[in-house]
């Protein structure tokens, strides 16, 4: 029992193996939605490179390193998830056994209904913490114990996958960075042990060395090969991102933004990537509740972006001044002016506590007071309420305004807007089918209140598909004539940018609102908004009204399902009994989407994690197509990792026969193709055995059919050529003699000999060379 | 441990046998074979030690054929071939010759012994007192006789092919480590098969077939197919396995005493000779692995321990070319 001879360099490898699969935990991080979810992951890690550097050290117990580490494993995750059910917190138990598969079901389900990024649930983490661990154990079966360090790059490379399919921001390029050098390190640690293997190295003060030889140089080389690894790696990731359409970004209408509070600049969050975010939310979280005088409450608005760059809405920067601060009044909203018969509506909203990083408020609008804490500003052009330092988590604030009831007659009878900025119609140059189609679409309205109306109404007239993963715009492919003429497919972000655009072609000032609907009805005037109430809706203004909401996306199941058309924007369709529904659902006990109904009100509430198990696949039934998303990504990356060795045995292969340039090498590929097809076989190598030995084992015990035996006779003949005799053989395709003889020789193998040696050639984890031991080169 | 030639089929070799120098091989072969039945392999290492320029030991109880496959080789030939029957009280100048008074000329004559031949039968070798052993010995290695201070040459070709008796057999003398070193090869002739002897029996029972046999091929086509031999190639990878293989004898723990620098010699050209009666121009590993046995075992003695486990020096051999990986490239 004692230890390897190598025990000391494999423990080195065996920690760099460790810090580099911890490397990795970094492309996953985008795909949670909370922190902590790597404690588990990393404890998984740390204890299989404990026992895969005990292991080292006990030379019997090497070949056995992985079952050890996958029998470590099991105490160490139930002993972190399930501690109260096991033996001693540890040693698991049917009870604890029971429990993690409950909660790895229930993490499953998760992955199978939610999208990314998702809270790191109890279910969630027990199975990254499995697949981690496992990760771990593979990267030091590779790079440890095969010492194949090269080949752990695949297996951690799985990884990228993971983001680059379930997350819509792809791979941060921090955390490929840090994957990379991760690797990089692996490699050099390997490197290093493996040119320490060669023997010490001689001592400058004891032998006079060589020039060229010192071990300076040595170590020069080595980081030099490093590099020449990195150098290939850096060109492969800038390369690789033109051919690989996932790592190019197809946000459209992605928004950049920036608050300017007095020189001091905010950076906020991008309203449309949070919108997009909530609305992927695996889990509903709640996002505010309130309690408001009216009927069928307004939109909660949060931001507003009012400049088009021909690709993206964004939100102009907005001043912090002093000037404006809140304190009780907001500003006049532009153009709208209160009736006198209108009366105020108060609205008492709290923000959930769980909220973060929201610095501009949720209001109705229009709205002329607010009661707030803290130190709040309004922009005087949007009523935008915001906070360089605030933030709404938790906050509860009280807000009074009137709302626009304007008639329709009264709006047709508005005429062309005078009292508006002039930025509101700016519009860069609108692709010509996309002026083409506005103008066909308003042909017939003679005023903007009927060019609104009519746009509107094409959005919702059944021609669009509501869809919360659209696909992708191909590149150079304009987005906004991409959605409006081939995809018509997106949500609310698409819906309302397209609408807002269109409407500014056609004269109308416009903007883009994005806050909430008015969420859902709980009892009462008690009203309560959750992530899926994420919206964004154009405002177009009329002379005399001021800014109005318009709805374009898609309402009820085949939509957003808590959007509404307000009245004046629906003058038509008041009658049908769809509109009535749909006004109904501003009432209490009512929605727009009754089999939503249940589910919604099974919600949790704040502070309380969303229980995997109690969501059922109704939790997408808004969402219904962008749910696999994530189950499909597992699924990518495990046929991924299981296709690996057979690719890398293809790529062995291919570059074999591309470097044989000559008869001698390409004798030399087809003989080496003979042995990897053996090992693959598990019809067993030896190096002892001649070319002509080994011919003839396979003819007498695999009994090849008379064409692969002249093709393997061809191979031995030319192998044998090419080593011993004067001049080889002159080229033949071997190529073709290689590929019978393999076939010939997986034919005679019973069908599971076969499917191992396609899914894990056995080549490709052997050591071929016989290890030469006391051979001194001088 | 036949060595098959079916992967020769690509018939570009440089040494073939399109020419006919090696057909003489062929013809030795099959006219030993309707005399010796079944021992082809036997035959084929005699063979490949006459081209070699070695000398064969042939090792084995009475009785097997020992002494009819060296009358058969030398029949075959035509050449000269002398038989020495070693006995306890032969003389060295009865192998070497001596130098005799000629009473009309008043001068010493040298009256050539049975050495001066080219094939040379040395029968029951071990039975001579090792002081007549060791003048033949000193023949075979330098291809010459010294008498009385005169150093004449043999005419080559020059082989001998020696017999003895396993050593426990009573009245011998063992042949010393070093002089069996002398010998390219050893064979030991084993016992014929059940058809062997029963064809045995119909044609040894009326006349000896030794009678029948007639020369196939002269000296002058045996020397053309040494010269032949010695331009087989011999590629760097094979030359090293070669060395590494006689220095595995060296490091095995089995064995008391390793092989030579002699051995790795005699192996060399032996597996030259054996590639050429392949009809191969290029010696291969299978080669050597062929030779191993009879070319390195008789020269090996086994440690205390592979004695005690009845580990032969042959076991050892074969299990060091079972393990020891051949060449790849040069």
């Amino acid at each position: 029992m004692r230890p390897g001879a190598d025990a000391g360099p494999r423990t080195l490898l065996t920690l760099a193996a460790a810090v580099t699969t911890l490397c990795a935990f970094s492309l996953l991080d985008p795909v949670f939605s909370t922190p902590g979810w790597w404690t588990g992951p990393v404890l998984a890690v740390c204890v299989v490179a404990a026992v895969g550097a005990a292991a080292q050290w006990v030379r019997v117990l090497g070949p056995l390193t992985p079952l050890l580490q996958l029998a470590a494993l099991a105490p160490a995750v139930t002993g972190y998830h399930a501690p109260d059910t096991a033996l001693l917190g540890v040693v698991p138990t049917p009870a604890s056994v029971g429990r993690l598969t409950a909660l790895g079901a229930a993490g499953l389900e998760e992955i199978r209904v939610g999208t990314t990024p998702v809270p790191a649930s109890p279910g969630l983490t027990v199975l990254v913490t499995l697949c981690l661990g496992l990760l771990a154990v593979l990267v030091h079966l590779v790079a440890v114990t095969l010492r194949l360090a090269g080949l752990a790059g695949p297996a951690l490379l799985a990884l990228v996958f993971v983001p680059l399919t379930v997350h819509h921001e792809g791979v941060a390029w921090g955390a490929f960075t840090v994957t990379a050098l991760g690797f990089l390190l692996l490699l050099g640690v390997e490197s290093a042990v493996r040119t320490a293997a060669w023997g010490v190295r001689v001592r400058s003060d004891r032998w006079p060395p060589r020039r060229g030889r010192a071990p300076a140089a040595d170590a020069a080389r080595q980081a030099l090969d490093v590099t020449r690894v990195a150098a290939v790696a850096v060109a492969l990731a800038l390369l690789l991102p033109l051919a690989v359409p996932g790592l190019v970004s197809d946000a459209m209408f992605a928004l950049t933004s920036g608050v300017r509070g007095d020189g001091r600049t905010v950076t906020t969050v991008n309203p449309l990537a949070s919108l997009r975010n909530d609305l992927t939310a695996a889990g509903d979280r709640q996002v505010l509740e309130y309690r408001t005088t009216e009927s069928s409450p307004e939109y909660l608005r949060t931001h507003v972006l009012d400049a088009f760059d021909g690709a993206d809405w964004t939100m102009s920067p907005v001043q912090a001044s002093q000037r404006h601060r809140v304190d009780g009044a907001l500003p006049e909203a532009p153009g709208f002016v209160p009736g006198p018969e209108d009366e105020p509506v108060t609205t008492d909203i709290t923000v959930s506590a769980a909220v973060r990083q929201m610095d501009f408020l949720p209001l109705p609008y229009p709205s002329s007071g607010l009661l707030v804490p803290g130190e709040w500003f309004a922009d005087p052009d949007t009523l935008m309420v915001f906070s360089p330092e605030e933030e709404a988590g938790g906050l509860t604030y009280q807000v009074t305004g009137s709302r626009p009831a304007p008639d329709p007659g009264d709006l047709a009878a508005s005429g062309e807007p005078a009292s508006v900025d002039g930025r509101y119609l700016e519009l860069p140059p609108v692709p010509d089918e996309v002026a083409a189609l506005t103008d066909s679409v308003v042909a017939d309205a003679g005023n903007p209140y009927e060019r609104a109306v009519a746009l509107q109404d094409w959005f919702t007239g059944g021609g669009f598909e509501y869809d919360l993963r659209p696909p992708g715009v191909p590149a150079g492919t304009d987005p906004l004539s991409y959605f409006l003429l081939e995809s018509r497919t997106g949500y609310c972000q698409h819906f309302s940018a397209a609408m807002a655009v269109m409407a500014r072609y056609a004269g109308i000032p416009a903007r883009v609102a994005v806050g909430y609907t008015a969420g859902e009805n709980v009892g009462g005037d008690h009203w309560v908004v959750t992530q899926r109430n994420g919206h964004a809706w154009p405002e177009l203004y009329f002379e005399g009204q001021g800014w109005l909401r318009f709805e374009p996306t898609p309402s009820a199941s085949g939509g957003q399902p808590s959007a509404d058309v307000p009245d004046y924007a629906a003058p038509a369709r008041e009658e049908t009994p769809e509109d009535a529904g749909r006004e109904a659902a501003g009432t209490p006990g009512e929605s727009a989407g009754p089999e939503r109904e249940p589910e919604d009100a099974e919600t949790p509430g704040p502070g309380q994690e969303a229980a995997p198990a109690d969501r059922t696949a109704g939790g997408g039934a808004g969402q219904g197509s962008d749910a696999p998303p994530v189950a499909a990504a597992v699924a990518a990356a495990l046929a991924v990792l299981l296709a690996l060795p057979a690719l890398v045995r293809r790529i062995v292969r291919g570059l074999r026969w591309g470097r044989a340039s000559d008869a001698r090498r390409r004798a030399r590929a087809a003989w080496l193709e003979l042995r990897d097809d053996l090992l693959d076989l598990g019809l067993g190598w030896n190096p002892a055995e001649s070319p002509r030995a080994v011919g003839r084992r396979l003819e007498d015990g695999q009994r090849p059919a008379e064409h692969a035996r002249a093709a393997l006779r061809r191979v031995v003949a030319a192998e044998e050529a090419a080593r011993y005799a004067p001049e080889p053989l002159p080229a033949r395709d071997l190529a073709d003699d290689s590929r019978a003889v393999r076939r010939a020789l997986a034919a005679a193998c019973p069908p599971r000999t076969r499917a191992l040696a396609l899914l894990l050639p056995r080549s490709l984890f052997t050591r071929k060379r016989p290890r030469r031991n006391s051979r001194r080169t001088v | 441990m036949s060595l098959d030639t079916r992967l020769n089929g690509h018939g570009d070799d440089p040494s073939g046998r399109g020419d006919g120098v090696l057909d003489a091989a062929d013809r030795i072969r099959s006219a030993i074979e309707t005399v010796i039945g079944g021992k082809s392999e036997i035959i084929r290492i005699a063979l490949t030690v006459l081209l070699a320029e070695g000398h064969l030991l042939v090792e084995d109880i009475p009785g097997v054929g020992k002494t009819m496959l060296a009358k058969a080789l030398g029949r075959t030939i035509d050449c000269t071939v002398h038989r020495v029957q070693f006995t306890p009280d032969l003389l060295p100048g009865d192998i070497t010759g001596v130098s005799v008074y000629h009473q009309q000329r008043r001068e010493f004559e040298f009256q050539p012994g049975p050495v001066f031949a080219n094939i040379v039968l040395g029968d029951e070798i071990n039975r001579a007192s090792p002081k007549t052993q060791s003048a033949l010995l000193e023949c075979m290695e330098e291809g010459q006789v010294s008498v009385d201070g005169v150093t004449r040459r043999l005419d080559p070709p020059f082989m001998v092919v020696a017999t003895q008796n396993p050593v426990d057999m009573e009245g011998t003398y063992p042949l010393p480590e070093a002089q069996r070193d002398r010998f390219m090869a050893r064979v030991a002739m084993g016992y014929p098969d059940a058809q062997a002897e029963l064809d045995m029996i119909d044609t040894h029972t009326a006349r000896s077939p030794l009678d029948r046999l007639t020369p196939v091929t002269d000296t002058g086509h045996v020397s053309a197919m040494i010269e032949r031999v010695r331009g087989v190639h011999t590629s760097p990878a094979v030359k090293r396995y070669a060395v590494e293989l006689v220095s595995a004898t060296r490091s095995s723990p089995a064995l008391r005493l390793g092989a030579s620098p002699r051995a790795t010699l005699h192996l060399v050209r032996a597996a030259r000779a054996y590639a050429a009666l392949d009809g191969r121009g290029h010696v291969l590993p299978d080669d050597l692995q062929a030779l191993a046995v009879p070319v390195l075992a008789h020269r090996l003695l086994p440690s205390p321990e592979a004695q005690q486990q009845q580990r032969t020096p042959e076991q050892v051999v074969g299990e060091l070319v079972a393990r020891l990986p051949v060449p790849d490239r040069g």
